[in-house]
């Protein structure tokens, strides 16, 4: 009875030395696709992290010339359509209002880079002397589509700020 | 009894070599799959970070042209204008781009060394490859191996103060080409 019992035990054991090494190997497998899918997402990230920075750049520029690349700074001036703008897109630099508006101004751009990226401007300049601008561009990966706000749900999108103060 | 019991542990201990064989085999080929699917993979991430690189020093250099030639003109010019003369042959409407070397960067010239890198348009729109020195660990066209990547500087006017740079670089990766873009839009921000 003893002796059948173990016999009986004994079943299996080829069973689950094959299922025990294919775990071992499929756990090694996985954690090789883990490491590539995880350079992959790397190298998509490096290239989300450019597109987003020469957005904010490309931005940063084009505040720059609106506020001193010109004799008088076209910030807080009230313009129509077509007078000032960037990256082949329309940019009102006055709030969108009639009459002109007071620091900070705000303004959005797209689509820039392969079409995908997109920036959010805010100027701020103060009234006492002597007066200081700061230019805040936030450049973003993805959202370009976006013509309003600039915003996306994509959760892997990138940011990216500059920051210039004269 | 007893020798029925034996009879009917051989045959299931059969069977369950089979399935055990069968188990083993699946994992292998699901680990030659995967392992293999992954060094491809991984060799596309690192080309893929290559060209990423090259494309935003593509990018880079036309900025620092671009930044060389408005902060320091030569007297009686105008940077911007400078500039644009110099990277005519990259223009989309002339042609189908232009690659720059810059194995005549001259840094004895203090004021302007960006400058003497060559611009040359791409000759039926076919850039010449990058070759890799593996002993300056520089990408170029003058020495070393052929590196697979080929680098591409367009521009588009948009205006007569905005210019827009695009930097693509290409690969192959196996049979599958692949294409890196950047751009950027140059301003002439500095008043003169």
């Amino acid at each position: 009875m003893v002796n059948k019992k173990i016999q009986k035990n004994k079943r299996g054991f080829v069973l689950l030395f094959a299922v025990v090494l294919s775990s071992i190997i499929l756990t090694i497998a996985l954690g090789l696709a883990k490491i590539s899918f995880q350079e992959i997402v790397f190298g998509t990230s490096a290239r989300s992290t450019n597109e987003a920075f020469f957005a904010a750049d490309t931005a940063v520029e084009c505040a720059l010339y609106y506020d001193i690349g010109i004799s008088i700074s076209a910030f807080g001036v009230p313009s129509a359509q077509g007078d000032t703008s960037c990256a082949g897109t329309f940019v009102d630099l006055n709030n969108g209002s009639d009459t002109p508006d007071p620091s900070p101004w705000n303004f959005v751009l797209f689509p820039l880079g392969s079409g995908q990226a997109c920036a959010k401007v805010t100027v701020t300049k103060t009234t006492v002397d002597p007066v200081t601008t700061q230019v805040l561009a936030r450049g973003y990966s993805s959202g370009g589509s976006n013509t309003v706000d600039c915003s996306a749900s994509n959760p892997n999108r990138v940011e990216r700020e500059l920051e210039v103060n004269y | 009894m007893k020798f029925s019991l034996k009879q009917k542990n051989k045959g299931f201990t059969l069977i369950e070599t089979l399935v055990a064989i069968s188990i083993f085999t699946v994992s292998v080929i699901a680990l030659l799959t995967i392992v293999s699917s992954g060094i491809t993979d991984t060799l596309y991430a690192k080309k893929k970070m290559a060209a990423i690189y090259l494309a935003q020093e593509g990018i880079e250099y036309m900025r620092n042209m671009r930044d060389t030639y408005l902060l320091y003109p030569p007297n009686g010019t105008v940077g911007w204008d400078d500039f644009k003369v110099k990277i005519e042959d990259c223009n989309t409407d002339n042609g189908k781009g232009c690659y720059f070397n810059d194995q005549a960067l001259d840094f004895n010239d203090q004021i302007q060394p960006i400058i003497d890198i060559t611009i040359s348009p791409c000759v039926a729109g076919v850039c010449p490859t990058l070759l890799y020195d593996s002993l300056t660990g520089k990408y170029n066209y003058t020495t070393g191996v052929n590196s697979g990547f080929v680098r591409r500087i367009n521009i588009t006017n948009i205006n007569a103060h905005e210019t827009q740079i695009y930097s693509t670089v290409t690969f192959m990766n196996g049979s599958v080409p692949y294409e890196i873009t950047f751009s950027e839009n140059l301003f002439n921000w500095i008043r003169q």
